[in-house]
């Protein structure tokens, strides 16, 4: 008995539990979008890719201001000049500046890429949620639409619309809006015939909510992640679309120029007077290269896969 | 299978009629008419130009007539040259491009698989950053201005190669060059990430584990698994080499039919425009379904129901 040692209770005291402290949450809380932006941030070319849109975008803006000349002024005693003096990126075959031009065009060429891929947003959001969401015979019907539409090569179709439309930035808008939807409401369907077994849309309906209301409420918020996507890697698509639309002859039509244009132009003194092609060129891919970052990133922060 | 197929072959057919008949409607919704131009035609030859072609007829039965002309395979005359049709244009420009096509084809799908499967076993070394560096480059440079750039250095700067037309093996270089970029960059992509996730697949730990020698585990267990999504962009290569072919066809002043339909669009050309147009619908649908069907003989794993989720 002498061994042991009395513990009584007195011994003891218990811990202050602090029942707020255990509530705590040690990081704070992160949510969907910020999680995404967390993810695409250790992402090295989507985030030069952002860069180079910013950049760019920048330069559309400012840059026509920066030069001494108008986008469309004309210098016949300055024809083909190399780059250099007055003139950074040299002149056209009327004299005009062509670092103005390009500037000019970027304007031009983002918002078709740009525009290009909200009206495909629209109308892809739209169409693919409906079907999605109503299934069944509607979904069938919409779908073999597409299907069918689908399986016709659409650029010979936008290159017939071109040639019957005045030619111009909104016959460009509507023939690209036309091609690109579907695979926009693919994605949206595919997105929305998932979701919409999930627990808070059948809590939605029995709450009253009507058809309109879950679709625009709760499903398509929900499928902003690949929709996103879609529109990022559109733009650039839409960007390539138009400028060979451009060589063909059915771009915005002049004195405006994208960079298609631009580049079509050049191609004429290709022999002679490289440059003109070279600086459209140039600028188209380092556009194309920094949206296929960006949207590749994108896919790749979004993709819950690759969640850790 | 057989439901497959019925359904395949009912898509295309409702396409071709769809196509068929918008081209129709957007012959006829022309503003002005196809003999529209800046000079004042007089009333009378306008007149007799229209009974010649028959624009004075009923809608109804003008749309009749196309349909019956494209059943027997006529598509009509140029509205610019007086005896030429068509089928002569296409006659005569089809083979050329034919020709070229089939050397952008080939190119990229040799030069595309082969530089996948070796970034594939190499991956993360240089070769594979050098392959994806060039994949994502050409991903990014339009085909005309690839065409003028090619033309730029090799034709006008160091002389190696003639900048323009058709005949000589020397001239196709350029062009097959200019016009395969795209898809073979595009298969190359495509081969290297199929590669890797089937050189992860068990059967291959098998294969080594047997001990079979590498050229036959990377040939006959790796690359036959991992090309059937390259089997599938097929469709999508024709496609894609058929509407570069306008462009590479035009710079390189060849005598094919891409650059006969730039011309006709440029000279407003309708119904060249559209037998062209429709055309070569026929011909991508045709090849689609041609590649379909090669899918199903090639993976004998796929059964070909109706797909509900596609």
């Amino acid at each position: 008995m002498t061994g042991k040692m009395e513990i009584t209770p007195q011994m003891f005291k218990p811990v202050e539990r602090d029942a707020l402290a255990a509530e705590e949450i040690a990081c704070p809380s992160v949510g969907y979008w910020q999680d995404v932006w967390l993810r695409l941030k250790q992402n090295k070319l989507a985030m030069t890719g952002l860069v180079i849109i910013a950049l760019l975008a920048l330069l559309a803006l400012v840059g026509p201001h920066l030069s001494a000349h108008s986008y469309d002024d004309q210098d016949l005693q300055m024809v083909n000049q190399p780059p250099g003096g007055g003139y950074w990126f040299g002149t056209d075959s009327l004299g005009r500046d062509l670092f103005t031009r390009v500037c000019y065009g970027a304007r031009i060429s983002l918002a078709i890429g740009l525009l290009t891929s909200v009206i495909c947003m629209v109308i892809g959001v739209l169409y693919g949620g409906i079907s999605g969401y109503l299934g069944g015979r509607v979904d069938e019907i919409m779908m073999r639409f597409v299907e069918v539409i689908y399986s016709i090569p659409f650029l010979l179709y936008v290159i017939l619309l071109m040639v019957l439309l005045e030619p111009g930035l909104k016959s460009i808008f509507i023939a690209l809006g036309i091609v690109y939807w579907q695979n926009m409401a693919r994605v949206v369907r595919g997105q929305v015939l998932s979701l919409k077994e999930q627990e808070y849309i059948y809590a939605a309906r029995l709450l009253g909510a009507g058809t309109w209301r879950i679709l625009l409420r709760h499903l398509i918020p929900n499928t902003m992640g690949p929709i996103i996507v879609s529109m990022t890697l559109l733009v650039p698509e839409a960007i390539f679309t138009e400028a060979f639309l451009s060589f063909l002859g059915l771009g915005v039509s002049a004195p405006m120029a994208s960079w298609g244009v631009l580049a079509s132009d050049g191609i004429q003194g290709l022999r002679n007077y490289p440059w003109q092609l070279f600086f459209p060129a140039l600028f188209i891919s380092i556009t194309m290269l920094a949206f296929n970052f960006v949207g590749d990133g994108l896919r790749d922060a979004l993709d819950p896969r690759l969640r850790r | 299978m057989a439901q497959y197929l019925l359904r395949r072959v009912t898509t295309i057919i409702l396409a071709l009629w769809l196509i068929i008949t918008v081209t129709f409607l957007i012959m006829h919704s022309i503003p002005g008419g196809p003999f529209a131009s800046e000079k004042k035609v007089p009333d009378v030859i306008k007149h007799n130009l229209e009974e010649r072609y028959h624009l004075n007829d009923p809608l109804g039965k003008q749309y009749i007539d196309y349909l019956n002309h494209l059943v027997h395979l006529d598509l009509g005359p140029s509205f610019k040259y007086e005896y030429r049709t068509v089928n002569d244009i296409i006659k005569e420009g089809f083979p050329v491009s034919a020709t070229l096509g089939s050397l952008a084809i080939a190119f990229s799908l040799v030069v595309g698989l082969l530089a996948g499967v070796i970034s594939a076993l190499r991956q993360n070394h240089w070769q594979d950053y050098l392959a994806m560096v060039l994949a994502t480059l050409s991903f990014s440079v339009p085909s005309f201005i690839l065409s003028g750039l090619l033309m730029y250095f090799f034709a006008y700067k160091l002389q190696l190669l003639p900048p323009a037309m058709w005949g000589t093996w020397q001239q196709a270089i350029l062009p097959t060059l200019a016009l395969a970029a795209l898809p073979t960059a595009f298969i190359a992509r495509l081969m290297r990430s199929s590669m890797l996730e089937v050189l992860q697949q068990d059967y291959i730990k098998t294969a080594r584990a047997k001990g079979l020698s590498e050229r036959v585990i990377v040939l006959r267990h790796g690359v036959r698994n991992a090309i059937l999504p390259v089997v599938t962009y097929l469709g999508f290569l024709v496609t894609e080499v058929l509407l570069g072919s306008f462009v590479v066809e035009s710079i390189f002043a060849i005598p094919g039919l891409g650059r006969w339909f730039v011309i006709s669009i440029l000279n407003r050309d309708y119904t060249v425009i559209l037998g062209v147009t429709v055309f070569y619908s026929a011909f991508l649908m045709l090849m689609n379904f041609l590649v379909d069907l090669a899918y199903v003989a090639v993976d004998p794993r796929i059964k070909l129901v109706d797909r509900k989720d596609v």
